[in-house]
């Protein structure tokens, strides 16, 4: 089968409507008329590249180059700065979106580290953007900064992480799947009685479990007192995969 | 010599699909344009791989049958 092409789509209304529509139909460019020539030109080109290299599954994929590079989403900018300047003298390059809403619109790039804030305009939307980071560059080391750890702070962290890596756990094998002709000739134990709420629990809390422990060593949670230390070794050695 | 990228334009603005043509032959691609989406299906079904498939949304004819991943990987 051949590799499918890059499809852009140009549209005269920017209206919900026509993003839906070019949404469900996974076009990979939306371009709305008239169009910005240039950036149409670069976009394609990209497009084209990546479909070249990954034949033509286009996904983000980390660029064979050494050179690192880091996304910084923070609202405070003295944060911002030290954190630039410690990846600088770590070698990595560090990219700030100025606003820092704009975050998003710059993942055309590859970036091997996200540091955003949990706060970057109010309480708690930091997460979300988080969140969407952790779709766009699975691979990626995503940083979250927040005021401490308490349980809000947690949750949060569970909730953005947890949840969006949902989206990529393949199913059981079949071997696993209910097969009520071997349960059956297995010797039963006697079982503890079990309130109601217990056995909600376990119905549903263990999947949860087993998806947090399978991609645990690629979730990283640091809070703000870490960076407060001013040791910039420790986010180079934080880096390392 | 490196292969040209090929790329198919889809309008029913003649004007668009022809500036468009233009801007892109001269950046050194391949461009084919199909002034509906019978055509450019119409195209695709003789075998033509394109590198890339730039298209119009609202346009006579049906845009997702065009871009449907049957369509897309002929």
């Amino acid at each position: 089968m051949k590799p499918q092409p890059v499809v852009v789509i140009c549209t005269g209304y920017a209206n919900m409507s026509n993003a839906r529509q070019a949404l469900m139909m996974r076009v990979h460019y939306l371009a709305t008329k008239p169009v910005e020539l240039d950036e149409l030109k670069s976009n394609l080109a990209r497009l084209i590249a990546i479909r070249a290299n990954t034949k033509g599954t286009i996904k983000l994929a980390p660029p064979n180059s050494t050179n690192k590079t880091a996304l910084i989403v923070h609202g405070d900018m003295t944060a911002v700065s030290s954190l630039q300047s410690a990846f600088v003298q770590n070698g990595i390059t560090a990219i700030v979106p100025a606003p820092s809403y704009r975050a998003l619109g710059i993942t055309q790039h590859y970036f091997d580290v996200a540091v955003v804030s949990s706060r970057i305009s109010e309480e708690g939307d930091g997460w979300s953007l988080g969140g969407v980071i952790r779709l766009v560059f699975p691979s990626s080391f995503v940083l979250m900064i927040a005021p401490g750890t308490d349980l809000m702070t947690l949750k949060n962290a569970n909730q953005f992480t947890a949840s969006t890596r949902c989206w990529r756990t393949p199913p059981l094998p079949s071997s696993r799947k209910h097969r009520p002709e071997q349960r059956s000739r297995r010797r039963k134990r006697p079982q503890p009685q079990k309130s109601a709420s217990s056995r909600y629990l376990c119905r549903h809390a263990r999947p949860r479990a087993r998806l947090l422990s399978a991609h645990a060593s690629k979730a990283r949670f640091v809070s703000a007192h870490t960076f407060r230390r001013g040791n910039s070794g420790q986010i180079g050695s934080g880096f390392s995969r | 010599m490196a292969r040209k990228k090929s790329l198919l334009i889809v309008d029913d603005e003649v004007n668009v699909t022809r500036t468009l043509q233009m801007v892109f032959e001269d950046e050194g691609y391949s461009v084919t344009p199909a002034y509906s989406c019978a055509e450019a299906l119409k195209i695709m079904k003789n075998g033509h791989n394109f590198d890339g498939v730039i298209t119009d949304l609202n346009m006579e004819g049906t845009t997702s049958a065009l871009l449907s991943p049957a369509a897309l990987s002929r």
